[in-house]
């Protein structure tokens, strides 16, 4: 379709009003708003994270749209709640957050764009969140997928915290952790007992995917 | 050799006696070692980077530290202090205390539109605040004439131009604006820039003849790449950046010392021909700054500062071994032939032991003696 079209190309040039525009009216034109979100917004994530991953864009322009993603996927979702008033839509619930101790958000942030526009629903708790909270709403919101996101060495044990008290909680079966930033690696999801990990957001939403077998 | 003679030697790419060592620290790291090693002389030396502590003598030379520094003073009743505990800086930045370090929460651009509304902002004067050189003068005049070490002055504003236009701005609004909004960018950029060098200029009219470096840095990258794209940097950044050391260089015979974090090599040689001397810190596991191959492509052009890995080594994760082999690895890529200065690859943490940090320095003085015999 080529509203559509029209619409992912806006996205990944940046251009952040024309693409509410479009999608405003493609909403109006009352195409289905998960038709729009597979071909538009994901197909743009797909472009922009294998732009990033190659070396062809920077943090800038995936900061630019990640904001773009996020508004324009708020705006699909929207109208599936209006009209069908289900959540099934989702591929599945992600809990968000920066570990304690850590106000450092950018990533988690971008990781919490490029996920919904992949089509998860996505709760963000924000950053320098304590362990407990973080256990409290697993427990409270049964997410599919907990992201931990730490900035600092020093705060990375924190990610390894949240995993200990989540199998003392006897949560840890029921949920899939991914961890990230700067100083993780592999091997240290692996070591902390972790599900994944992922060196950039559009990895991170891959990742996820993959965790769920959705991809 | 003194350590002087020592840096000097290295950074013309000549073989000193040893490798030269700077230390950055946070600190807490410095409260560790100084307890581990039951120190209780005075602490009168300024040693902080992100923010002020101080540090003794004793501290120093037991890290076998061949550099010491010079620094503005604080300008007076900054910062402000909230009653919330938060903290304001002359540029009107906010911080709060997290954990470790005190956190940009709010920026006094962070809501400005468009170019005429940069300059209503309440930009600090430098003519105004006589009480910043008070004594400095004499003090580096002191340490020059009495002591063999290294002279660093330490730059009493922005360090150059980008991190403070992120402080002011909001990281997230600074990189969007470069990219949608180049105009308001290069506006602030530019106020940023002349202060830095006006600054500059203050302090090294006082202490130019005194110090052997200047550190002027921005975070150019992060853990896998660019913030922004080569392009951006050389065409909005760059030149302001020169603008910045070539207003230390006009001061007399004074390396540069440019602090850049991150996965940086595409923009290396853009840094060398504005005239960076010296490169701090050299993340060595991030892509593309391998101390080994920018050992290969830049000696000659480009003195080392740092390579010390403190993500893995030196954190929680590292092991005594693990410190040795590092300080082995890096001395043997980037000292040969001089042009390397041993430090850590970034301030070293709070998650550094005191072992490990003093077997970090110790090593570096084993290993780092010419001509280097690393097997």
């Amino acid at each position: 379709m080529e509203i559509l079209e029209e619409l992912k190309n806006a996205i990944i040039n940046f251009e952040a009003e024309k693409a509410k525009k479009i999608a405003e009216e493609v909403i109006k034109k009352g195409i289905d708003p998960n038709l729009a979100i597979r071909k538009s917004v994901i197909e743009a994530a797909n472009i922009v994270g294998e732009k990033f991953e190659k070396g062809e864009i920077f943090l800038a322009e995936l900061i630019i749209v990640g904001d773009i993603l996020k508004g324009v996927s708020n705006i699909f979702r929207e109208a599936i709640k209006q009209k069908m008033e289900n959540k099934a839509s989702y591929l599945g619930r992600v809990v968000l957050a920066t570990v304690e101790g850590d106000i450092h958000d950018i990533g988690k942030n971008l990781v919490g764009a490029f996920m919904e526009a992949e089509g998860f629903e996505v709760i963000d708790l924000g950053a320098d969140v304590p362990t407990e909270k973080i256990i409290e709403k697993v427990k409270e919101l049964k997410p599919d997928i907990l992201g931990l996101s730490a900035l600092l060495s020093t705060t990375m044990p924190k990610q390894q915290e949240v995993i200990k008290e989540l199998e003392k909680a006897g949560l840890r079966d029921t949920v899939r952790v991914i961890v990230g930033g700067a100083p993780t690696t592999e091997e240290w999801a692996r070591t902390i007992g972790a599900d994944g990990w992922a060196h950039d957001a559009p990895g991170a939403a891959k990742k996820a995917k993959e965790l769920l077998q959705l991809s | 050799m003194t350590p002087r003679e020592r840096f000097l030697a290295a950074v013309e790419f000549e073989e000193p006696d040893r490798v030269p060592i700077d230390c950055w620290i946070t600190p807490q790291a410095y409260e560790s070692v100084k307890k581990y090693l039951g120190l209780k002389e005075e602490e009168n030396i300024e040693w902080g980077i992100m923010y002020s502590f101080k540090v003794s003598e004793a501290f120093l030379k037991r890290l076998h530290i061949d550099f010491r520094r010079v620094y503005a003073k604080p300008a007076k009743g900054y910062p402000k202090v909230y009653p919330d505990g938060t903290i304001e800086d002359e540029l009107g930045i906010r911080y709060k205390w997290v954990q470790y370090y005190w956190e940009p929460i709010d920026h006094p651009l962070r809501r400005v539109k468009d170019v005429d509304e940069v300059e209503e902002i309440p930009w600090p004067d430098p003519e105004e605040r006589p009480e910043k050189w008070e004594g400095l003068e004499k003090e580096a005049k002191e340490l020059y004439e009495k002591t063999d070490y290294v002279i660093v002055g330490m730059p009493p504003g922005p360090w150059a131009v980008t991190d403070c236009a992120h402080y002011m701005r909001g990281f997230n609004n600074f990189l969007k604006d470069l990219i949608l909004n180049p105009k308001l960018a290069c506006a602030y950029m530019d106020k940023i820039t002349e202060l830095a060098v006006k600054l500059n200029d203050i302090m090294l009219d006082l202490i130019g003849d005194y110090v052997q470096v200047h550190l002027s840095g921005d975070d150019l990258g992060h853990q896998r790449g660019l913030f922004f794209s080569p392009e951006i940097y050389r065409k909005y950044i760059k030149p302001r950046h020169k603008k910045v050391i070539s207003g230390i260089k006009k001061h007399g015979d004074i390396k540069v010392l440019f602090h850049c974090d991150g996965a940086i090599r595409p923009l290396i040689k853009d840094l060398i021909e504005i005239g960076v001397d010296i490169l701090n810190p050299v993340q060595p596991n991030l892509p593309g700054m391998d101390p080994k191959s920018l050992k290969e492509e830049f000696h000659g052009k480009l003195c080392f500062h740092g390579g010390v890995d403190l993500q893995n080594v030196m954190s929680s994760k590292g092991t005594l071994e693990d410190v040795e082999n590092e300080v082995k690895e890096r001395i043997a890529a980037l000292a040969p032939g001089g042009g390397y200065i041993f430090s850590g690859g970034h301030n070293i943490q709070p998650d550094s032991s005191p072992e490990k940090i003093l077997l970090l320095y110790d090593c570096a003085v084993k290993y780092g003696q010419y001509p280097i015999r690393i097997s």
